[in-house]
């Protein structure tokens, strides 16, 4: 689960993580925040590092999809609009 | 100020396996329900592991126990892909079992469905880009559910084996019948 609001695009998460399965890329009009499924081992480390406590792991467990393009998640900041989408 | 471990820990673990066990209950009546409407007999699974850490194994042995047991629900795991509807696939298809993996698809009588379990089946996992595996079941196998997860949980894992349900019922009840392309060796 990500915390939209809180988010400042630093990329700690995409630098702890082991397997990939974070990326943040920012293009200095705002960032990209992606999480595929398919590579997350689910470890925590995201959310000890992340400095404003975007990130959090929860209980929830329907997550199975047909297609594996839905284990991706993508998250665009704007810093123009200050409402990601 | 110190708190016995007991207040500090007992109660959020209470009533955090409280409500799993209520959603294991309603989730496990979905998938009984389910398999007798659509198969009017029990749903036969083979488990297929093709270079898993064990991870996920133990999370599908662990459906067989007396917490979750899913045979209650009409669900048997079988000995021989040729007896089973399913196949449920761990790991990242190394190299040497690759050709098991697909003899195992085509032992399978049709319709078939193939469900990736974890996320080393989903997308190649922690072993994503190496040289020994083929990054994924859908590399190989043509995947109708993933699954993710390190390793999915069992509630995910009755989860998954709903929507696999409702792809069974497209396949049984659709006129013309195309088999998949699998890739050649």
């Amino acid at each position: 689960m990500l915390r939209v609001d809180r988010c400042t695009g630093d990329g700690a998460c995409a630098r702890v993580c082991p397997s990939g399965a974070i990326s943040v890329v920012g293009d200095g009009d705002g960032w990209v925040w992606e999480l595929t499924d398919a590579r997350c081992v689910f470890c925590g480390l995201c959310q000890d590092v992340c400095p404003s406590q975007a990130i959090l792991l929860s209980n929830e467990f329907e997550v199975s999809v047909r297609d594996v393009a839905d284990l991706t998640m993508r998250v665009t900041f704007t810093s123009s609009t200050e409402t990601p989408t | 100020m110190t708190l016995p471990p007991s207040q500090l820990i007992v109660p959020t673990v209470r009533a955090r396996a409280r409500t799993q066990d209520e959603t294991v209950d309603a989730i496990g009546e979905r998938l009984g329900a389910r398999i007798r409407g659509l198969l009017k007999r029990s749903l036969h699974i083979r488990h297929l592991d093709t270079g898993s850490c064990n991870g996920c194994d133990w999370e599908i042995q662990a459906l067989l126990g007396p917490v979750y047991d899913i045979q209650r629900l009409g669900i048997d795991i079988v000995a021989s892909p040729r007896h089973a509807d399913m196949v449920l696939v761990t790991g990242s298809v190394t190299r040497h079992l690759e050709q098991a993996a697909r003899r195992t698809y085509e032992a399978m009588p049709q319709p078939g469905l193939v469900v990736a379990v974890g996320a080393c089946a989903c997308g190649g996992g922690v072993l994503q880009g190496t040289y020994c595996t083929a990054g994924g079941v859908a590399n190989v196998l043509p995947v109708d559910v993933f699954i993710p997860g390190c390793p999915p949980r069992p509630q995910a894992l009755i989860h998954g084996l709903l929507l696999a349900l409702d792809r069974m019922e497209q396949k049984l009840y659709r006129t013309e019948v195309t088999v998949p392309v699998v890739r050649p060796d």
